[in-house]
């Protein structure tokens, strides 16, 4: 047990402390925070630690590190008991002994006409790319014989690279999930769309009044086109715009700045100096995929140049604010203020900026020395630094980040101006959903048309949707699951998955993409832009409704100016086209040059865009807009943030990076992958920083009832570090009540619990991102919340040991020390000689291995969802969760250092280090993890009987556990879909066996038959593992150790390379580059 | 006992009934038709595909067209229904064999499916075990032939396969795994 801690420190301050008295500290809503409580952690400041109970060293941590596995082995309480599963297995052997002993027969089904240039069994790759409020991800994807498997970004467009994110590592699993819609319904019972076209006829006729859609921002050639076309032929229509992710401020802090709409992209690359204004920039932005891949790429501190420096103000530990070298952990509606005293200082060092602004008085000495540096640095930095602000900021610091780059030179250096006027939505969405739903309550909407989204649940509670909503008469929703707004819709369509069916969209960039379908609707689902020509069609006496494959072609041909008549349009086009625009046979004879000459010069570039990813010339123009006047509002009473007079809570509504809007509640991976801050699964819970739980008193997993005009919700405590004083945070996007079975289905069966709880309920139309005067009172009760953070912990000799040595797993530095002592990392620990007990490998022609890099690594967790995608990886639910069994074969250690008011922050990838003298192998009784003759270690679940041995000999703790068969639900008719998902090129694994990460066993095997096949070697970067492969910032690289050129032989060279407890001589294949950051003499005291 | 429960005793001779009576002794033996002509994967992919009816009709839409043996074939023809051929050479699910990696060193198509030209219904010929397969990645010589000839079905060495085998081995660098990931993953 730990003696001196913070906590402890923090007890001792607060005896003196006025207060602290008896008072309850809620009941005037006001926050008792002294000054001088904030900890002093001068002899902590290099000590590291992953959760507050580590800090404090509680009971739970304590036997969390004595038990890797957890509670004892129980069954699932749903799960077999030892009667019913000897009834079982004595029906399975009696049917064993009737069958002989040989398995069953399997069938061979070949094609009856094959698909030119098919070849079973080999996965062929498709361009294509699915929009998400507006802005489109590239992606490529897998797909293995015709059936999609994985989702990955698209390696030629220039904002994936081909990385991708954490959705979109997941929106396989949404295509194939039992729970999506599976016909039309009208009024909740069975209907078909021609039933619904007949309703359409009667709908939507006259001009249109009393008709209105409402669809999510797009920015679909064809959508638009559609939406056009109706807009002609019923003029009185109202169309509202509306994301339950609201960029609002977005565009109109860009609308005051320069007058018109203009959509801005960060050139990171460029930018030495990064000040962020509460901006989750690299993990919750439409473009954060490519932001952290230029990110990183500033970020190397072996480049020769400078390393950026980045500054995060913000009130939520985000993963931008991880990543920052000097975070000040400030309230969300303080930011401005700070804002306002980084242009007043600017202002003092001579950078002339626009109008004026009103001062900004009454910051903490500690914010305005923190404004001062910044600015400094800043101004040191002009055309070389950036200042950007977060979408939940008022359209004010939107424009004063604009303001403050071109300002400084920044404009078309490090920040790019795009003009986006062909798809910019209406800048205040919010106010336009306002005045709908006010229609909608008065009755003088008497059809609405939803076209994909679910007001019902994210439009936030004070618009009070739900209730105009069933004022209306015809209520269409078109969704891919039965959700709140559906279920109570005259009308519900059931929408194709974007896997399957034609459209198109424009990235962040501009650049259009079509996006293929893969398979063939699974449910005879329509795209919205279908479901708008039968709309479309019913209007006129002999309208036709058209497919997506027509339709997005003629926005295709008027794009590119290639369409000259309409039979080019409805001609077939070639043997490997139907009629019905259905799938093309491998895109890849488009790329071919030898083209047959049957193609025309609109199918020529139609193949071509297909085949890249992108329509070529699509791409917003660059413009330079001037900054126009704006007026900036008085900072109301800048409230000093330690100081509890002013203080007043303030509670802000984050976006999850897996939720999003509540879109992805159903996805058991998202659900299941631990948020790289909160280590959370399962459930979001409400943030609260550790001093400010202190001062109210409350404890991780206590209920606590918020409270804030008029409106009120029930949810649990997390004690998070690095939470602003005086703010609390909730993410978006939980609390589901008709997502499905794994999100929560409160209707249809009670078992299925609802995950997290439903922020959208506390939102109003101007508070959508942050609200302050929340009133916190304590319920009592508490709710069981299912974090990873004291799962699989790296015991080294137990935990005094760990801090006696401090930051020894991961090592950090600064860019100081670096070139002071560039190995330094390998001087972190000292061990006598190593000498093996065992005889030492001797390894032939390769030798694999992989080299992280802490420097990029910004915790997104995409790789862990890419690696369950492609190794069948099983979800095991909330209740294994809460009972360490989770099976996820990377993990993302995420270590705190110093003030947990203002920790330091570090991220690990952990995963199996394919150790030379492995430890797992020698312990295994059966040979069933055997070294091989390439240095991996091999698992061989056939051969494993479960002892568990290895795992307990793994002192990285990567090794997993199948307690039960994860993947019998397959037997499950309704699951039979989900069989479509897995990867056939790993084994599903079954109960009782261990598992572990393979380096992507079958990625190496494969190319080495195909380089062997072609009688070349393999060149470096052929194989890149799943994780590798999602990483957006390059953090990941494996190769062959044996070729010193390679890339990973370069990386291990680097003298900040250093091998996790390396003082064990099991030799890690997978090695760490310390993370390096670079922070302002300035700012460190 | 454990013999009993050996695959050579379990599964060579393997014989299922096919929903066709094709006769490999007559395609190939007779006829003289490559492996390749029908499996066409062969050379590039884990898998060596069966071919789709289609292939058959090149010639059967012009040869034995009434043939009352081939009803089952047209009907998959025209009802676009694949036809359900039995699997004769199954591994279990957990063994990654690939085709190609085989075939283009020179291990021919008899090493393992023995004489298909002399087989009126195909019969699995050798055991598919773990140790058999690692008889031949511990000793590949005596297995190998030039790759040109792989589909040779009565292909008899040019010279002592002891001495063939080690030259080609050498000439293709052949070194075949016996690493457990090889096959298993």
């Amino acid at each position: 047990m730990k003696t001196v801690t913070i906590v402890a420190k923090a007890d001792e301050t607060t005896a003196d402390s006025p207060m602290t008295d008896d008072r309850s500290p809620m009941a005037d809503g006001q926050l008792p925070i002294a000054a001088n409580e904030a900890p002093k952690t001068d002899d902590r400041a290099n000590q590291f630690w992953r959760s507050m109970s580590e800090l404090e060293g509680t009971a739970e941590f304590d036997a969390a590190l004595a038990r890797e596995f957890g509670t004892d082995v129980g069954d699932k309480s749903s799960g077999v008991n030892r009667r019913h599963f000897v009834q079982i297995m004595g029906a399975s052997l009696a049917l064993a002994g009737a069958s002989g002993c040989r398995w069953d027969k399997d069938n061979i089904h070949s094609f009856t006409r094959s698909p030119q240039s098919h070849t079973p069994g080999k996965p062929k790759y498709f361009a294509s790319a699915y929009e998400t409020d507006g802005v489109a991800q590239p992606v490529m994807v897998t797909s293995y014989d015709y059936r999609p498997i994985k989702v990955d970004g698209n390696p030629k467009h220039p904002m994936s690279l081909g990385a991708s994110d954490i959705t979109t590592q997941g929106t396989i699993l949404e295509l194939y999930d039992p729970d999506r819609s599976k016909r039309v319904l009208a009024d909740g019972k069975e209907s078909s769309w021609d039933a619904f076209k007949a309703f359409a006829k009667q709908a939507f006729k006259g001009n249109g009044a009393g008709i209105a859609f409402l669809t999510g921002s797009t920015s679909s050639p064809s959508f638009l086109a559609a939406a056009a076309e109706l807009k002609q032929k019923l003029p009185q229509a109202t169309w509202v715009t509306f994301d339950g992710i609201s960029r609002d401020n977005v565009r109109q802090g860009a609308l005051a700045a320069f007058g018109k709409p203009v959509r801005t992209m960060l050139e990171l690359a460029n930018a030495r100096v990064i000040l962020s204004l509460d901006d989750d920039f690299l993990g919750a932005h439409p473009a954060h995929v490519k932001y952290s891949r230029d990110w990183a790429a500033a970020r190397r501190p072996e480049q020769g140049h400078d390393m950026s420096r980045m500054y995060v103000v913000e009130s939520r530990l985000s993963n931008t604010g991880g990543c920052a070298d000097h975070r000040l952990p400030l309230r969300s509606r303080d930011v401005k203020g700070f804002a306002l005293a980084v242009e007043q200082a600017l202002r003092q060092s001579g950078v002339s900026l626009e109008g004026t602004s009103p001062q900004a008085a009454g910051l903490d000495a500690d914010v305005t020395k923190f404004a001062q540096t910044v600015a400094r640095d800043l101004a040191a930095h002009k055309g070389a630094c950036v200042v950007t602000a977060g979408a939940g900021q008022p359209a004010e610091v939107h424009a004063i980040a604009h303001r403050m780059n071109v300002a400084l030179g920044n404009a078309g250096k490090t920040v790019s101006y795009l003009d986006h006027s062909d798809v910019s939505q209406e800048p205040n969405q919010m106010m336009s959903l306002a005045r709908l739903i006010d229609s909608m309550g008065k009755g003088q909407v008497e059809t609405l048309v939803i076209l994909g989204g679910n007001p019902v649940y994210n439009a936030p509670g004070a618009l009070q949707f739900a209730q105009a909503y069933a004022k209306v008469k015809n209520r269409v929703h078109l969704s891919d699951a039965i959700d709140e707004t559906s279920k109570t819709a005259t009308w519900h369509l059931n929408a194709a998955h974007w896997l399957e069916t034609w459209g198109d969209s424009r990235a962040y960039d501009g650049t259009v993409i079509v996006q293929q379908p893969m398979i063939r609707p699974l449910y005879d689902g329509k795209s919205a832009i279908e479901v708008m020509s039968m709309i479309s069609a019913a209007t006129e006496e002999n309208g036709v409704a058209e497919n997506g494959y027509t339709l997005v072609r003629r926005a295709f041909g008027k794009l590119t100016g290639l369409a000259a008549d309409d039979k080019t349009l409805t001609t077939a086009l070639s043997d490997d086209y139907d009629s019905q625009g259905a799938i093309p046979e491998g895109s890849s004879a488009a790329a071919d040059a030898k083209l047959p000459v049957l193609f025309g010069s609109f199918d020529r570039a139609w193949r071509q865009s297909l085949f890249d990813g992108v329509v070529n010339g699509t791409s917003f123009s660059k413009i330079s807009p001037s900054i126009q006047q704006f007026s900036i509002s008085a900072v109301d009473a800048p409230a000093a943030r330690t100081q509890a007079a002013n203080g007043e809570l303030e509670l802000t509504f984050y976006v999850d990076s897996r939720m999003g809007d509540g879109r992805h509640s159903n996805n058991a991976w998202l659900q299941e992958t631990p948020d790289f801050m909160t280590k959370l699964t399962w459930d979001n819970a409400l943030l609260v920083g550790p001093a400010t739980a202190k001062a109210l008193s409350l404890e991780d997993e206590g209920m606590v009832k918020l409270s804030v005009n008029g409106r009120e919700l029930t949810v649990p405590v997390l004690v998070q570090p690095g939470q602003a004083m005086g703010s609390l945070a909730l993410a978006m996007g939980y609390g589901r009540t008709a997502a499905g079975r794994v999100g929560g289905w409160m209707e249809r069966e009670l078992d299925h619990t609802v995950a997290g709880f439903d922020a959208n309920v506390l939102r109003g139309t101007e508070t959508v991102a942050f609200v302050a005067g929340v009133k916190v009172a304590a319920t009592g009760e508490t709710f069981k919340l299912a974090t990873t953070v004291d799962h699989f912990l790296i015991d080294q000799g137990g935990i005094a040991e760990r801090e006696r040595r401090g930051g020894e797993i991961i090592r950090m530095g600064t860019v100081e020390e670096y070139t002071h002592e560039p190995d330094f990392a390998k001087h972190m620990v000292h061990h006598p000689p190593l000498e093996s007990l065992f005889n030492e490998w001797e390894y032939g022609q390769r030798r694999w291995g992989m080299a992280i890099d802490l420097t990029s690594c910004t915790g997104c967790s995409a790789c862990v969802v890419a690696c369950t995608a492609e190794n069948n990886v099983p979800v095991v639910g909330k209740e294994q969760v809460l009972r360490n069994r989770e099976m996820h074969w990377i993990r993302i250690d995420r270590y705190f250092r110093g003030d947990p008011e203002n920790p330091q922050l570090g991220a690990q990838p952990m995963l199996c280090q394919q150790c030379e003298n492995a430890p797992c192998e020698q312990v295994c009784p059966v040979g069933a993890t055997i070294h091989s003759s390439e240095g991996l270690n091999d698992m061989v679940y056939n051969r494993c009987i479960g002892t568990r041995y290895c795992s307990n000999n793994c002192p990285y703790k990567v090794r997993r556990f199948n307690y039960f068969n994860f993947h019998e639900d397959l037997k499950d008719g309704r699951n039979e879909v989900k069989k479509m998902m897995n990867n056939p090129e790993v084994t599903v694994r079954f109960r009782g066996v261990m598992e572990k990460c393979t380096y992507c066993v079958q990625r190496i095997q494969n190319t080495k038959i195909v380089a062997k096949n072609e009688k070349r070697p393999i060149k470096d970067g052929e194989i890149v593992p799943a994780c590798a492969q999602a990483c957006a910032t390059d953090a990941i690289v494996f190769g062959d150790l044996s070729d010193p050129s390679s890339r990973v032989s370069k990386l291990k060279k680097l003298p900040r390379n250093y091998d996790v407890l390396a003082e064990l001589n099991i030799k890690p294949r997978t090695s760490y580059l310390a993370k390096i950051t670079n922070p302002n003499g300035g700012l460190v005291s | 006992m454990t013999w009993g429960f050996s695959p050579k005793t379990t599964d060579v001779g393997f014989q299922p009934v096919q929903p066709i009576a094709y006769s490999h002794a007559l395609h190939v033996g007779k006829l003289g038709l490559d492996c390749r002509y029908c499996h066409t994967t062969v050379e590039r992919a884990a898998f060596a595909a069966v071919p789709p009816p289609e292939t058959c009709m090149n010639c059967h839409g012009m040869v034995k067209t009434k043939s009352a043996k081939l009803a089952a074939l047209r009907e998959s023809w025209a009802t676009d229904k694949p036809i359900d051929w039995v699997k004769v050479h199954d591994l279990p699910d957990y063994v990654y064999f690939n085709h190609s990696a085989h075939v283009t060193r020179g291990v021919g198509c008899v090493e393992c499916h023995g004489r298909i030209d002399k087989m009126e219904v195909v019969a699995q010929d050798q055991p598919l075990s773990m140790g058999w397969c690692l008889d031949c990645h511990r000793a590949p010589e005596s297995h190998l032939r030039p790759p040109e000839l792989v589909t040779k079905m009565d292909y008899v060495p040019a010279k002592p396969q002891a001495e063939l085998g080690a030259e080609l081995r050498k000439a293709h660098n052949i070194n075949p795994p016996t690493d457990c990931s090889t096959c298993h993953r």
